[in-house]
């Protein structure tokens, strides 16, 4: 049975551009070759899906139950989005290997702190 | 409605794998050895013959294959320069190459794709009409699959029903009714 967690300082979810996030993660698995946490965006809409990693923090010599703390810079964009069309979204991604074993964290980036919503979208 | 909210959004929709009955997956891939793996899957536009390819790529690999995937359609109905001449130059029995959209060649450039890849252990291609290859299977649709898929997509209290009317509007096309799907739910 494999269990990942990841936990964000503070609890936060929401972050200016260029703010840094950090936090911790925890995994319990069975084998654990490789481990890593990813800051990457992801579209979802009508077309094709787009993702950009933006960022890859990889934790060397990792046990079957273990944890680390990771640091992300978060870039000056783009900003959380959602129009009727497409939407790009914001994550943190904890993969660890083999297996593929994943645990996924939504957050936010905007000027605001929430997601810019525009057109039919906003209604 | 936010794109991310649809529940007729690219990723979810291709989320949807081919639909086949018990058994008939070994039965494709046993049909498929007795062609010695050069077929065909047929079928029209938003059949699922992309999708099916796909799906029988990993059945394929666990069988020893080494699958190389290539891909036209009508935006890009020529392979990039060089490319086939670099891929046939590393082909043997143990490599499998799956083209999505063979239908995209003309006569020459299938014969000389054909040509390139002889040494492969194997080609299966998509394409909208037969003869190009033995038929492995011909994909079609109907409302009730229509239906199905859009009962997986979209929560029954949504109220959303799949009209005939849809599925003949688009010819069957069930990539092309889902995409009108999304924009129905979009203008919500």
């Amino acid at each position: 049975m494999n269990d990942l967690r990841i936990e964000l300082a503070d609890s936060r979810r929401a972050f200016k551009p260029g703010e840094s996030v950090e936090g911790r993660v925890t995994w319990t698995v069975d084998r654990a070759s490789s481990a890593e946490v990813r800051l990457f965006w992801y579209t979802r809409g009508k077309g094709t899906q787009d993702v950009g990693i933006v960022d890859t923090v990889a934790f060397p010599n990792p046990q079957t139950t273990d944890q680390r703390t990771f640091r992300f810079a978060l870039p000056d964009g783009p900003f959380t989005f959602s129009g009727t069309l497409v939407s790009i979204i914001w994550a943190i991604e904890l993969i660890v290997e083999p297996g593929s074993s994943a645990e996924r964290r939504e957050i936010v980036i905007s000027p605001s702190g929430r997601e810019v919503v525009v057109g039919h979208a906003s209604t | 409605m936010r794109a991310r909210d649809n529940p007729f959004a690219a990723d979810r929709v291709l989320s949807i794998r081919y639909e086949l009955g018990e058994g008939q997956a070994g039965r494709l891939l046993a049909r498929l050895e007795r062609l010695g793996y050069r077929a065909a899957i047929v079928g029209p536009h938003g059949a699922g013959k992309t999708t099916l390819l796909e799906d029988l790529e990993q059945p394929l690999a666990r069988l020893g294959f080494r699958v190389v995937h290539l891909r036209l359609d009508a935006e890009h109905r020529r392979f990039p320069r060089g490319r086939l001449s670099q891929l046939a130059a590393g082909l043997g029995a143990r490599d499998l190459v799956c083209l999505d959209g063979a239908e995209q060649l003309d006569w020459a450039r299938w014969m000389m794709f054909r040509w390139r890849i002889r040494r492969a252990g194997g080609v299966l291609i998509t394409s909208h009409r037969p003869g190009l290859l033995p038929t492995l299977i011909e994909c079609t649709t109907s409302p009730e699959l229509l239906d199905r898929i859009v009962s997986r997509l979209a929560p029954p209290t949504d109220g959303v029903r799949t009209p005939q009317e849809l599925f003949k509007r688009h010819h069957g096309n069930v990539r092309d009714a889902l995409r009108e799907l999304y924009d129905v739910y979009a203008a919500r």
